[in-house]
């Protein structure tokens, strides 16, 4: 199954259990979660149930593409479900029947693993499935997020799609994995990957870095005081991955990287805060929709 | 009669969940059945991922009766002209009885009425009903959390419940998950037998589920595994290296389990053995394979003579998908190896010495400066403890090498990806790049004790450098304003103090902590001018903290708390109790001892009066002579000569130097003890407190001078009796 297909199964899947196709978020970020489409819409009482691709960025991760399991740049697919609906697990283990898995001839497991995001204000408690001993989807049930209970909590599904592929492909390498036929996700993503990991450890200014974290932290903090939830998030979204750009430069300290991720957790709090009381003002609109399939 | 059975139908619990709930459960269950008064027989408790199991033999359908009663109105008050009054007629009534019933007896506050009265049994499943919601809502355990809409609390979402006397359901209804959950009569066998299950009677449970794929009882899972383990070992006549916790996990993570032995590719023994059973044990789960003949030497930089190219796989699957998932869980591995692989290589382009120079760029912690300055202070520790040491000159440029190379291997990519391994793999690339063997193990063994009854370093030099990175450590962090507190220590702070003694202790040295540390706050005040606010606050919180230390430690040793607050408490001079570490554990061994034979509670006793009232005396602590201080012609009295007598006798034993001299003033301490008790109780005993206040005086200064004596080795009126 090529990678493209993947996705495909998958967004026909979720579609048919009733989510919202979406697309990704254009900010760059280190996790599917942190899409306004999950980390917002995870606040409050309206119900919602979203799927969607996104690209994640984890710069320390990258290893200029030498390494066949390792890229600082890579895809997940993210399903939120809300309120966390029973069967859940076996809604899952239906997906992957889609991607041609199937439970019997396998070795499938839901092994704990509790999700904590410092830099958001989020924990959930959860698995890791195993499938055969890889590590392909974490699952979560969102208990906070912004420093707010979630109420009704929802449960998040994050495919790791390489690894996935991997797997269906039978191959060892992440950048031999066909994107199509004709074209490999190397062609594609590996110019890129050189690159940026250049960037990233070597080329990118940390002095001008951490005035870009100062000036994006600003902005964010305007932004709340303006009572602008959904813009202040994508400023708490680059502060975080400026954050880490510095981290993968190796110049922040233990207690800077704390006091630092404290700064963020800080902003995320607010716009959560904001983002709740912006939609009690309209009413929860969605509380008022139809949501059934 | 009935069996009962109670299922509580959980999503995938954590692995650790059923060994903290099932004795909690255990116990709630044989608490309230007591409570209750329902007979019952064996309570069994069990766990799989998927459920948490309760099964009693032979309980009763109803509860006991029971015969009880109560006191009412006093005889006078419930009768007036033999007509009952008001009082007895409504006392009576609360008790279902007729005032026939009632009974007089006397007491001794005179006669009064009582009512005597049985409480019939109740149906055990009504009980029951009561008891199982409280019981699901009671268990404790850790990061609970809430489903859906639902505001109930546990470990995983709750999806089923059964609950069966024989073949009866318990009605109950679970309320506050999402959905609420009923009581049914359906289980759920492994997820890849059949979904929903009937079962029809509550002994059949175990059975019923076997049939499923299911063994329900956890003890006889372990079993199986384990069983399993050492039937595939003994096959390829190797050794499985299966820690308890290892076991115990993958008990938790399997319904239904059977084995695989999967391959691992030869060219990965190449790598060190500590990275492939890192890789197999804590992250995937698997059991590696030792050669019987293995070698243990922690310096090898391949395992080619230790380990079988081999894994076992505890699996939770059907028997036909076995082929398949042993190729799938071998991709894993090897991917995971084939990482490691890339950045053993990766590492071995670069010398460690280069590695050294690397740390400049990784910052320690904030106003600490990099890891290079870091082993820059740890250095400086090495160098400033080896003159308490008996170090030849060639062991000294050893240690002072591995203080240079202690760190290396924390910016070495296989060290990123297993932090476990720091220290193993600086050794073994120390190694590898020709280091003597005593160097390299020093840089292994600095890590170590890595907790408070684990194994601590071999080498002289390994815990010279052990505990000199502790120091370093400790000195820096409280430099910053950091003090560990409650549950907050960041830093292991509290290890690395216990971590420190234990190895002096292990060690046998005798290293000046108390002036040790002034000297190293004066080093660390001129590294960092703007941290050290007041080196004197500084100083005395960081000795406060290794006193505490000391006494957890110690306290730890046996049960002998006041002998600990004897020796390392707050009457103790602080730097008593630093100046010699080891020198105040050769006494509460000594004590604890004397406490053992019986003779520690009459020194105690005599020493401890003695202290009490010289504390009218006007002489130094520091006094230990008589000389100069009593005068014979006060005396008044035989015993008077004795006490002095005795004094004489410790003066010489308390000034001497060696370790030995604390059994000599104990045996002393002892053989004088009936002479010094004479002084306060015998037939020429003397008072103290007289008028005179010469003789008063030098009476109190005969005990002052006992007391001082006997402080050296311990505040014996810290001791109980």
């Amino acid at each position: 199954m090529h990678f493209q297909d993947i996705v495909n199964s998958l967004n026909l899947f979720w579609s048919e259990q009733g989510c919202l196709l979406l697309q990704p978020y254009d900010t760059e970020k280190g996790a599917g979660t942190m899409s306004p489409h999950s980390v917002l819409r995870a606040i409050g009482p309206e119900p919602w149930a979203v799927a969607y691709p996104e690209p994640c960025r984890r710069p320390a991760d990258g290893r200029y593409g030498d390494n066949p399991n390792r890229a600082q740049h890579y895809f997940q697919y993210q399903v939120l479900i809300k309120p966390s609906p029973e069967g859940i697990q076996e809604i899952y283990l239906s997906s992957l029947e889609a991607l041609g898995i199937h439970s019997k001839d396998h070795d499938i497991r839901f092994v704990e693993d509790n999700w904590e995001s410092p830099t958001l204000g989020a924990w959930g408690v959860g698995w890791e499935v195993w499938l055969d001993g890889m590590e392909v989807t974490q699952f979560t049930y969102f208990q906070q997020c912004g420093g707010l209970d979630c109420r009704p909590v929802s449960i998040e599904i994050t495919y790791g799609l390489e690894r996935l592929a991997m797997y269906l492909q039978d191959t060892d390498n992440i950048w031999d994995l066909k994107w199509n036929d004709l074209i490999s996700y190397g062609d594609i993503w590996l110019p890129f990957e050189k690159g940026q990991c250049t960037f990233n450890f070597e080329q990118s200014s940390p002095e001008r870095h951490k005035q870009l974290f100062s000036l994006y932290e600003s902005e964010a903090k305007d932004l709340i005081a303006n009572g602008l939830p959904a813009p202040a998030l994508d400023f708490v979204l680059k502060c975080s991955h400026t954050f880490n750009l510095l981290e993968a430069r190796g110049v922040i300290s233990v207690t800077e990287r704390t006091a630092t991720i404290g700064r963020i957790r800080n902003l995320a709090k607010q716009v959560a805060e904001l983002w709740l009381s912006e939609r009690k003002s309209l009413g929860f609109p969605l509380l008022h929709k139809n949501t059934e399939k | 009669m009935s069996t009962f059975l109670l299922e509580i139908g959980t999503e995938e619990l954590p692995a650790d969940f059923s060994r903290l709930v099932l004795p909690q459960l255990k116990s709630l269950v044989l608490d309230d059945l007591r409570k209750a008064r329902l007979k019952h027989g064996e309570i069994s408790c069990h766990g799989t991922p998927r459920r948490i199991v309760v099964l009693v033999n032979e309980i009763s359908d109803f509860s006991d009766d029971l015969e009880e009663e109560r006191k009412g109105p006093p005889l006078e008050k419930a009768f007036k002209n033999n007509q009952p009054t008001n009082a007895a007629i409504g006392f009576a009534n609360r008790f279902n009885l007729s005032v026939e019933q009632l009974e007089i007896r006397d007491t001794p506050k005179g006669e009064f009425v009582y009512a005597k009265f049985v409480e019939k049994g109740l149906l055990a499943s009504e009980l029951l009903a009561d008891l199982i919601p409280q019981w699901i809502g009671n268990l404790q355990g850790k990061r609970f959390m809430r489903w859906g809409t639902g505001e109930r609390r546990f470990s995983r979402p709750v999806r089923w419940l059964i609950a069966l006397l024989d073949e009866k359901l318990i009605p109950i209804d679970l309320k506050g998950g999402d959905p609420e959950i009923k009581a049914e009569l359906f289980s759920r066998g492994h997820r890849l037998y059949n979904n929903k299950i009937k079962i029809r009677l509550a002994s059949e449970y175990l059975e019923t589920l076997a049939k499923n794929g299911v063994v329900v009882n956890r003890s006889e899972r372990k079993d199986v595994i384990k069983k399993l383990i050492e039937k595939e070992s003994a096959k390829s006549n190797a050794f499985a290296d299966i820690p308890e916790n290892l076991l115990e996990e993958l008990t938790d993570l399997v319904e239904s389990p059977s084995i695989l032995q999967g391959d691992i590719d030869k060219s990965f023994l190449e790598l060190p053995a500590e990275v492939l059973s890192t890789a197999m044990k804590v992250h995937q789960r698997y059991v590696p394979l030792y050669k019987k003949d293995s070698i243990d030497d922690p310096l090898l930089m391949n395992c080619k003579q230790n380990l079988n190219p081999k894994f076992l796989c505890v699996c939770n699957c059907l028997p036909s998908a076995l082929v398949n998932v042993k190729r799938g869980n071998e991709r894993v591995l090897r991917a995971r190896l084939a990482d490691a692989d890339f950045f053993l290589k990766t590492d071995l382009k670069m010398t460690s010495l280069d590695r050294c120079q690397k740390l400049k760029s990784v910052l320690f912690a904030e106003g600490l400066g990099t890891l290079f300055n870091r082993v820059e202070r740890i250095q400086w520790v090495v160098e400033h403890l080896l003159p308490y040491l008996d170090f030849s000159i060639s062991k000294q440029t050893q240690a002072k090498k591995a203080a240079l190379l202690c760190k290396h291997d924390l910016v070495s990519e296989i060290v990123g990806e297993f932090p476990e391994l720091q220290g193993i793999i600086g050794a073994k690339y120390l190694y590898t790049e020709g280091e003597s063997r005593e160097v390299s193990l020093a840089v292994l063994e600095q890590y170590l004790p890595k907790s408070s009854d684990g194994e601590v370093p071999k080498t002289d030099i390994g815990s010279l450098l052990a505990i000199s990175e502790r120091i370093e450590l400790l000195l820096s962090i409280f430099a910053k304003g950091e003090r560990p507190s409650g549950s907050s220590d960041p830093y292991a702070l509290r290890r690395a103090s216990n971590g420190i003694l234990q190895i002096l202790w292990n060690c046998s040295w005798r290293i000046d902590l108390n002036s040790f540390i002034n000297t190293a706050i004066g080093y660390w005040n001129a590294l960092f001018p703007d941290l050290i606010v007041d080196s004197d606050l500084l100083l005395t919180d960081l000795k406060e903290f290794l006193r505490q230390r000391f006494i957890s430690l110690l306290e730890d040793l046996d049960k002998n708390p006041d002998i600990v607050q004897s020796l390392a408490g707050q009457t103790i001079p602080i730097e008593n109790v630093l100046s010699d570490p080891l020198d105040v554990k050769e006494r509460y061994e000594l004590l604890v001892k004397m406490r053992h034979d019986g003779i520690l509670q009459s020194v105690m006793a005599v020493v401890t009066r003695a202290a009490r009232l010289a504390e009218n005396a006007n002489i130094d602590k520091s006094i230990f002579s008589p000389i100069g201080i009593i005068d014979t012609n006060l005396f008044e009295s035989e015993c008077e000569f004795a006490m002095l007598k005795v004094l004489n006798s410790l003066e010489p034993i308390v000034k001497k130097k060696t370790s030995y001299r604390y059994h000599e003033l104990a045996t002393e301490l002892v053989a004088s003890a009936g002479t010094l008790e004479n002084f306060f109780d015998g037939d020429n005993s003397v008072m103290v407190m007289v008028n005179d206040p010469k003789i008063r005086n030098n009476r109190l200064n005969l005990l002052a001078i006992l007391r001082n004596q006997a402080y050296i080795l311990a505040d014996f009126t810290r001791i109980n009796n």
